[in-house]
């Protein structure tokens, strides 16, 4: 188990990490890195400064991450593995009843795991939540076991502390809770009025540890003033937000539950074949193995719970992308390294042959079958989107034009990387737009218009030397109400600006004030640049 | 938690009753499924080898043909004749296949229930229906091909192994030789099997004495003496037939000199490089591929850790399911021989894949604990769910994927019949994707060479067998004078790779000479006879089709190519 599994991996594992540190980050992470960047370096305020439908816990964790290893690749490399250096700490500390095979196995596989398979979720937002998510078990679980009041007290904090993250993400809290009212050591029936009084103690501690992050939250916007508007987002934003498929389209009617089903049921939550059957082992193991103490068996349970309490939590958002996933692979890891337990002596030969073959194709067919592809990333975009090699030509071609105090306006959701272009070259944006794709969808509602308008007039007033606009397909939102043309930014466009870069997928407007513009402007002309060729133009 | 499950499930339980959630749940609605799919499925169009092999079976039929003298195969003999026998009953049409196909599947079916009997009707049920279903909704495109067909000899394999003839034991390792036997004659890998079924022999003892070593080689040689007589039947059967035909030393050259160039050709349809074969089969191998999907592995994992940890499995339980077992892990390696790993190469995984899922369902004694009865159910409703209930335009249409190559073979179909005059022959040149071969079908158009698979004109070419089939191909075209030729010009219908060739010059300069393109399509281009009583018809036909084209190319401006027949090099 430790010369052919464990110990190889575990070299692999430090071998990936090494060659992953010149993998690209891509998509969301740049665009929060960013925000990190406004944070730290002009001491912007999330909501007041710039429009955001995102927590403000991810933002400060952004802030603090930008502010510590930079906004560089190698930065955003080194921050995620940071992260993943204490999920795999807490993750070892937390599978420590199971054996320290388990958890020494438990590491390395969702270590391994989220470096080749999950290039695409670095450093997103239900990876960062991972570690609340095991400081919650932990403190449920092993911790505190002297001080119930503190058990339960920091449980609810480490939930609280998910909700300031991304609002759902508490379903696994609800399972923490439901296990402290369970897990009691006293072996004595209780009265139904004695369940009653325990389960009101609880949630007390609970909801009192959980309140500290909301409060620290609306504190933090009370402070800059922007209370109402967050509250405003999160109440009319939120829902238009939420009624977007995977497929970036707006659901039509009586297409949400039909969609929602199909995915759930579907082998996606898994994301790959190897951790379902080691996970469903796993679980199998769990519950008929003999042998299994009583402690093991409940911090199981709990595992057990939290698994189906984070396969369900991607049917809130409906969206089903593969970092939705992440809480639940990261505890199916868990569950597929239970497969690796010492087991006694007296265990039957069939028991320990299952475990041990189990777990022996899970790692070889996940880490070694492909010997040409080892250490290196296996779930990447095809090249025709994916973003570095435009992120670096527009951001190349700005930083040689930028000078101090000018600004650059993005328009992307981010897949183009234009944010990521403006944030390599630490530009500030001049309005409150960085996630754009929401001025091109559900384009009568209110506060839709409301966005569109204020975004014209920050444009119109603050005048940016560049505006860069993606083409990209997949970053606009289609179906019932959404649009790509943008009527009065067009105009704006045509007035004040002339195409200064125009590729296939984003086009560079620059500013016929601009210092360079006589220049870019003869050079677009001698290429042949037509403002007419802008797809979304009408 | 053990409280918690306890009064879920005796919520439940008093709701509806565990029997009634169950039928209700997943066996009734899958047989109403099952039911629905085979008579939507009357309609669909069957692609591939399908076709292919029931040809064969019309050439057989129709003109007393015989594989080997009078079409070149290197399938063998056993396959061509059940084709024979299916074409015969059924016909070749649309219906026909389909017929065939459902006639095959309901004797698996039958053969899956009396096989998963001993786990209680409940498994025996939801097996049988669950392979069914997949047939229907998962697998569609394996219509009739041989290893769907070797599930029979298979089950009847199993079936006199553990259930049949259980008091004459010589007579129960006759049989089951016997049938290893026949999966011979359909492939002969198959017959790997054989070594679960020999080793569950060995084991499969009534008396708990310990025996010798000495006395363990006497019984593992009775036993293999028994199954080998058996097993040697359809051997020797094969043998008869090809040496009343004449063609035995034909039929041995033709394994040995042409099987390996065609098990020297990967899933991707590209001969291998130096080096590049076993790197491909192991990580083929522990691909997603024998699984299909990832619903499926976890409805077998379910099953097998069921059955292993569960304390109230029975003695003959146990015995039968360690046989499923090894004869599961025997057919996970068994693609690993034709190195191609195509999905219907799996049938044999797959079926005992469906019988693990159906153990999910297995009706527990009531001593089993809670959380196995929890377990299976919550796993059962997730993979039969998630496989099944969750996408309902399955049942309305035809698969997509049938429907590329059924309108190729339609218009081909159609083209020719309409020309088509008794005593007319027509050469399809294809593998199997493109759909000429089952165009030829449709119109009842005998073949005029040996050749029926023409991917293997293509690959190899320097190989003297290869080299004398392309001569010989060539020198019967030449006198045999076909009406049409109906050639893919699909890639998929060409192997790639080293000493891999889409040209053929002897063949391209004989079109040339003695034929002209009467219809020249994106996939495939028919030619027609310049002796064919509509060649002039037809050629004025094309001559004004490429003129209107011209006509049309001018005015956009671009100047396209005539007649873009791929093959031509002159």
């Amino acid at each position: 188990m430790y010369g052919l599994l464990l110990v190889p991996t575990t070299l692999l594992f430090l071998l990936t990490w090494w060659r992953s540190l010149a993998w690209d980050t891509i998509i969301d992470v740049p665009l929060f890195m960013y925000t990190g960047f406004l944070m730290d370096h002009f001491h912007m305020v999330p909501v007041r400064d710039f429009f955001t439908y995102n927590m403000l816990g991810t933002h400060v964790v952004f802030r603090w991450l930008y502010h510590f290893f930079g906004s560089s690749n190698l930065g955003m490399r080194l921050a995620d593995t940071a992260i993943l250096i204490i999920i795999l700490a807490l993750m070892i500390r937390m599978l420590a009843p199971f054996g320290r095979r388990v958890a020494w196995a438990g590491a390395v596989v969702f270590g391994l795991l989220h470096l080749r398979y999950g290039s695409l979720c670095y450093l997103q937002r239900d990876f960062l939540a991972l570690v609340p998510i095991t400081l919650m078990v932990l403190s449920a679980t092993v911790w505190f076991r002297r001080h119930p009041r503190l058990r339960w007290l920091f449980a609810g904090l480490f939930c609280g502390t998910l909700l300031t993250i991304k609002p759902h993400l508490i379903i696994g809290g609800m399972v923490v809770f439901v296990y402290l009212i369970a897990d009691r050591d006293v072996p004595e029936q209780l009265s139904n009025r004695q369940w009653a009084s325990r389960f009101l103690r609880i949630a007390l501690f609970f909801c009192l540890g959980g309140s500290l992050p909301l409060l620290w939250m609306a504190g933090y916007y009370a402070y800059y003033g922007v209370l109402g508007e967050f509250v405003r987002i999160t109440a009319d934003f939120f829902p238009l937000h939420a009624d977007i498929s995977g497929r970036r389209k707006v659901f039509d009617p009586g297409e949400r539950l039909p969609y929602t089903l199909y995915m759930s049921l579907s082998g996606r939550p898994w994301g790959n074949f190897q951790l379902a059957m080691g996970t469903v082992c796993g679980v199998a193991l769990l519950l008929f193995a003999p042998g299994i103490e009583k402690r093991e068996r409940k911090l199981g349970y709990l595992l057990l719970c939290l698994v189906i309490a984070y396969a369900i939590y991607p049917c809130f958002a409906a969206r089903f992308y593969e970092h939705h996933y992440y809480p639940f692979r990261f505890l199916s890891c868990a569950l597929l390294a239970f497969c690796f337990r010492k087991w006694q002596f007296k265990t039957p030969l069939r028991v320990r042959l299952l475990s041990g073959s189990l777990a022996a194709f899970a790692i070889v067919s996940l880490f070694y079958a492909d010997f040409d592809a080892m250490a290196r990333p296996v779930e990447s975009l095809p090249n025709s989107i994916a973003p570095p090699y435009r992120t670096q030509r527009m951001a190349s071609w700005l930083a040689k034009r930028l000078q101090p105090g000018d600004t650059v306006q993005p328009i992307e959701w981010g897949f183009c990387g234009i944010v990521h272009a403006a944030l390599e070259n630490r530009v500030k944006i001049p309005t409150h737009i960085i996630w754009a794709e929401g001025l091109f969808h559900h384009i009568s509602n209110p506060l839709v218009k409301d966005l569109r308008k204020s975004f014209m007039e920050d444009l119109t007033a603050n005048k940016p030397r560049f505006v860069i606009r993606s083409k990209m397909e997949w970053d606009y939102i289609t179906g019932h109400d959404c649009s790509e043309l943008f009527e009065e930014l067009d105009a704006l466009l045509k007035r004040d600006y002339f195409v200064a870069l125009d590729s296939r997928d984003f086009c560079i407007w620059e500013s016929n004030t601009s210092p360079t513009a006589p220049e870019d402007r003869a050079h677009a002309s001698d290429t042949g640049e037509e403002v007419e060729e802008v797809r979304w133009t009408e | 938690m053990d409280r918690i499950i306890r009064i879920c499930m005796r919520v439940i339980r008093s709701l509806t009753g565990e029997r009634l959630m169950v039928y209700g749940l997943f066996h009734i609605p899958m047989t109403i499924l099952f039911v629905l799919g085979m008579w939507a499925s009357m309609s669909w169009m069957s692609i591939c080898d399908g076709p292919i092999f029931m040809y064969s079976g019309f050439l057989m039929d129709h003109y007393h043909m015989v594989p080997v003298r009078d079409f070149f195969t290197y399938n063998m003999i056993g396959t061509h004749v059940i084709f024979r026998l299916l074409y015969h009953v059924f016909g070749g049409s649309v219906m026909g296949i389909r017929l065939a196909d459902a006639a095959v599947l309901l004797t698996i079916m039958a053969l899956m229930m009396r096989m998963l009997a001993p786990f209680g009707h409940r498994v025996a049920w939801a097996g049988a229906v669950l392979f069914g279903s997949f047939q229907f909704f998962h697998w569609e495109h394996c219509t009739l091909e041989r290893e769907y067909l070797g599930l029979v000899p298979l089950a009847l394999a199993v079936l006199f192994a553990t259930t049949w003839c259980a008091d004459r034991m010589r007579l129960r390792w006759f049989m089951t030789g016997l049938f290893c036997g026949v999966l011979i004659t359909l492939k002969p890998h198959l017959v790997i099997g054989c070594l679960a079924l020999f080793g569950y022999f060995l084991l499969d003892r009534d008396s708990t004495e310990r025996l010798r070593p000495a006395q363990w080689i006497g019984r593992s040689l009775r036993i293999a003496c028994w199954c080998c007589l058996g097993g040697s039947l359809p051997v020797l059967w094969m043998a008869g037939y090809c040496l009343y035909y004449g063609i035995l030393g034909e039929f041995l050259r033709v394994i040995i000199a042409f099987f390996p160039l065609h098990a020297n050709i990967s899933g991707q349809n590209e001969v291998f490089n130096p080096g590049e074969r076993i790197p491909y089969l192991i990580y083929t191998f522990f691909s997603w591929r024998p699984w299909g999907g990832i619903l499926l592995a976890v409805g077998t994992i379910a099953g097998l850790a069921l059955f292993l940890l569960s304390p109230t499995v029975t003695q003959r339980e146990r015995k039968l399911g360690y046989l499923f077992l090894g004869l599961q892990a025997t057919y996970l390696i068994y693609p690993v021989f034709g190195s191609r790993f195509y999905d219907y190469h799996y049938y044999p995984f797959w079926f005992f894949c469906c019988a693990w899922v159906a153990f999910c369902l297995r009706k527990w004694p009531n001593e089993t604990p809670l959380r196995f009865k929890a377990f299976a159910l919550l796993l059962s409703a997730y993979v039969i769910g998630g496989l099944f209930y969750n996408n309902y335009d399955e049942i309305k249409h035809t698969p997509h994927e049938l429907l590329e190559p059924a309108a190729r073979t339609q218009r081909m179909a159609t083209w020719v019949s309409r020309r088509l005059q008794p005593g007319d022959t027509v050469q399809p040149i294809e593998w199997g994707f493109c759909g000429t071969i089952h165009a030829t079908l449709k119109t009842g158009a005998k073949v005029p060479t040996r050749i029926v698979w023409g991917e293997g004109l293509f690959h190899h070419v320097s190989n003297p067998f290869i080299q004398e089939l392309r001569k010989n191909f060539v020198d019967e075209l030449a006198a045999s004078k076909p009406r049409f030729i109906l050639q893919s010009k699909m890639n998929s219908d060409f192997i790639k790779g080293n000493d891999c060739s889409k040209i053929f010059p002897a063949l391209e300069e004989l079109l040339n000479r003695d034929y002209f393109i009467a219809l020249d399509s994106q996939e495939f281009a028919i030619w027609e006879s310049n002796a064919s009583p509509t060649a002039d018809d037809d050629r004025a036909r094309r001559k004004k089709d490429l003129e209107m084209r011209l006509r049309e190319d001018d005015s956009r401006g671009d100047g396209e190519d005539l007649a873009p027949v791929f093959i031509r090099t002159n």
